[in-house]
């Protein structure tokens, strides 16, 4: 009971932010420490090189995010690019749990299908390009195929672990307290796969973050992958920096937004 | 709450629970039918039970006392329907076990407790999925009755091992089914919590038609609590003895102190340890 205020009440304002940085533990000072020493790293870095081409300043890089901000120019990149993450990702999940479950309970269909998995893992996302290219032409269809491709397999071999790890002990449970297959699935397979569904779902938010940048480098114009692209056939160098940092920062505010939410998925766990 | 059970949207399973119920000795009659079970052993077969008959009247609290790996898990694990058997049948009055149906639950000393569902909707699930028109409620008397109503928004990770043991037998009662198989459900609490579980489960039980079978390793546990104690031979698994305890109900730990206990007790010490030297010898050569 301790355990449960302690996680869930506790914690206030300075634990919601570190929770959501997703440094558990660590306060905001600590981030800030970490940020700091960073950018000092990064100029004398610039210092030492001397040429804002290569490697421009903290400073210089600050406005030209100033500049891409204010432009609206940052903005409907980081837009292009999160409207085809959300919906690869989306497209991802709806098919590839309710397969992974499918496939764990099953077994002549995870027989027939399973190779086939294991033969596509292995390739990633952006090998599928040139296909996704092909057949989707440019911009946002062959962006929502890799970005759905490269959320797949993290959910999809996710979910499938959760699934055949459901205990018998607790589908006997069930059987003696007369569940029916509905029941069976929505309040025992389900409920009990999901930290593995969960963890999937992290995972593959993740890499189809970092996929839509690969796709966006070729296979569209518009987008943070567009712009630091455009912006290093221009020797915007600072711009290029910006897009990375703003690729760095929403990816790990997204996965830190997940784990906050955890919390409401899995609210067994948040006890323990 | 009671009434609501024997509604039509009962699945066939659980018809003939629906009617009769508390304080009625008529239903949960078990019948165990040349029940003889084989595992394979690194390829080779191995003998858990020897063809096994047995019956236990309707209403009766029966023990299974034996050595380890007797095949006493085994043979609960086919009365549930949860094994199936070599050859062989169970049947719960007039119905066929061949797989985990509601005229049964099990109540095991690790508990399967559904950890994602708090306390409360672990007990309700079972009245809910039989169509009990107030789950909740239900689910609610059967925590009181264990003395647990306070904990009910808790997740089982947070109850201590007795309570959840307590859950454990409140959610298997809720469904008020006719037999109630229970193995070693005491085991891993501490002696004073087990003998004051003891005491509850008797009380609980003398208010159910249930029948009980219960596995320990205990005797003074089986012979305060049972009608009657099944003694195993091992090697493999069949009846070897059935006694009778003719201790008057209801009973009080005092009862240990008493000449019929301690005469039945040696009894079954004498045949346990017949049983237990005939593995030592068997591996000795
Ligand atoms: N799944 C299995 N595969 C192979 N052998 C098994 C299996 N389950 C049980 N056995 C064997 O069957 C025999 C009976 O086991 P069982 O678990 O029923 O004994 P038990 O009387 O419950 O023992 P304990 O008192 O230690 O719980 C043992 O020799 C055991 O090794
Ligand atoms: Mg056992």
């Amino acid at each position: 009971m301790m355990n449960l205020t302690g996680t869930i009440g506790g914690g206030g304002r300075q634990g919601w932010i570190a929770a959501v940085v997703g440094l558990a533990g660590t306060t905001v000072i600590w981030i800030f420490a970490s940020y700091a020493l960073f950018v000092v790293t990064w100029n004398i870095a610039a210092g030492v090189l001397d040429n804002p081409v290569l490697l421009p300043s903290a400073g210089l890089t600050l406005d030209a995010a100033a500049q891409l901000i204010s432009s609206g120019i940052l903005l409907s990149d980081v837009l292009a690019s999160l409207k085809r993450v959300v919906l690869g990702f989306a497209m991802a999940a709806s098919i590839a749990i309710p397969l992974a479950m499918l496939m764990a309970f099953f077994s002549t269909l995870r027989r027939l299908t399973m190779p086939i998995v294991q033969l596509l893992r292995p390739i990633p996302p952006i090998a599928w390009i040139p296909l996704a290219v092909l057949w989707f032409g440019i911009g946002d269809p062959p962006s929502y195929f890799i970005t759905a491709i490269a959320a797949f397999f993290p959910i999809f071999l996710n979910a499938f672990e959760g699934g055949i790890s459901v205990e018998k002990r607790h589908i006997h449970a069930a059987q003696f307290l007369g569940a029916g297959r509905r029941a069976m699935i929505m309040k025992i397979i389900v409920p009990s796969s999901m930290p593995y569904i969960w963890t999937g779902v992290i995972v593959g938010l993740g890499q189809s973050w970092m996929a839509v940048v690969t796709a966006e480098l070729i296979a569209a114009q518009s987008g943070l992958g567009y712009m630091i692209q455009n912006s290093r056939i221009n020797l915007e160098t600072a711009n290029v920096l910006v897009g990375m940092i703003t690729i760095g920062l929403l990816g790990s505010l997204m996965v830190a937004g997940l784990r906050y939410l955890e919390r409401y998925v899995l609210p067994w766990k948040a006890t323990q | 709450m009671i009434e609501a059970l024997s509604k039509k949207e009962i699945p066939e399973a659980s018809m003939t629970q629906s009617t009769d119920r508390l304080r009625q000795s008529n239903r949960g009659a078990i019948h165990v039918d040349k029940v003889s079970v084989e595992f394979k052993r690194n390829g080779q077969a191995f003998s858990a039970l020897a063809p096994v008959d047995l019956n236990v009247e309707a209403g009766a609290f029966v023990s299974f006392l034996g050595p380890s790996g007797c095949g006493k898990t085994t043979l609960l694990n086919v009365i549930s329907g949860m094994l199936r058997p070599t050859t062989g049948s169970v049947q719960i009055d007039d119905t066929p076990v061949t797989r985990p149906i509601p005229l049964c639950n099990v109540v095991f000393q690790q508990h399967s407790l559904f950890p994602w569902m708090k306390v409360i909707d672990n007990v309700a699930f079972g009245p809910q999925q039989l169509g009990d028109g107030d789950p909740e409620g239900t689910a609610r008397t059967f925590l009181s009755l264990v003395g647990l109503d306070k904990f009910a928004t808790l997740y089982p990770a947070q109850l201590s091992g007795g309570m959840q043991q307590r859950v454990a037998i409140a959610r298997a009662l809720a469904t008020y089914p006719p037999v109630l198989l229970m193995d070693e459900p005491f085991g891993a609490l501490d002696a004073q919590t087990r003998t004051i579980m003891q005491e509850e489960l008797l009380k609980i039980w003398a208010n159910f038609s249930t029948t009980v079978i219960f596995v320990t390793h205990d005797i003074d546990e089986a012979i305060y609590l049972s009608d009657r104690i099944v003694v195993m031979r091992t090697a493999p698994g069949s009846v070897k003895e059935v006694i009778d305890v003719p201790i008057p109900r209801p009973r009080t730990p005092k009862i240990m102190q008493s000449e019929v206990f301690s005469r039945i007790r040696l009894r079954v010490i004498d045949l346990i340890r017949e049983e237990t030297l005939k593995i030592f010898n068997s591996t000795e050569r």
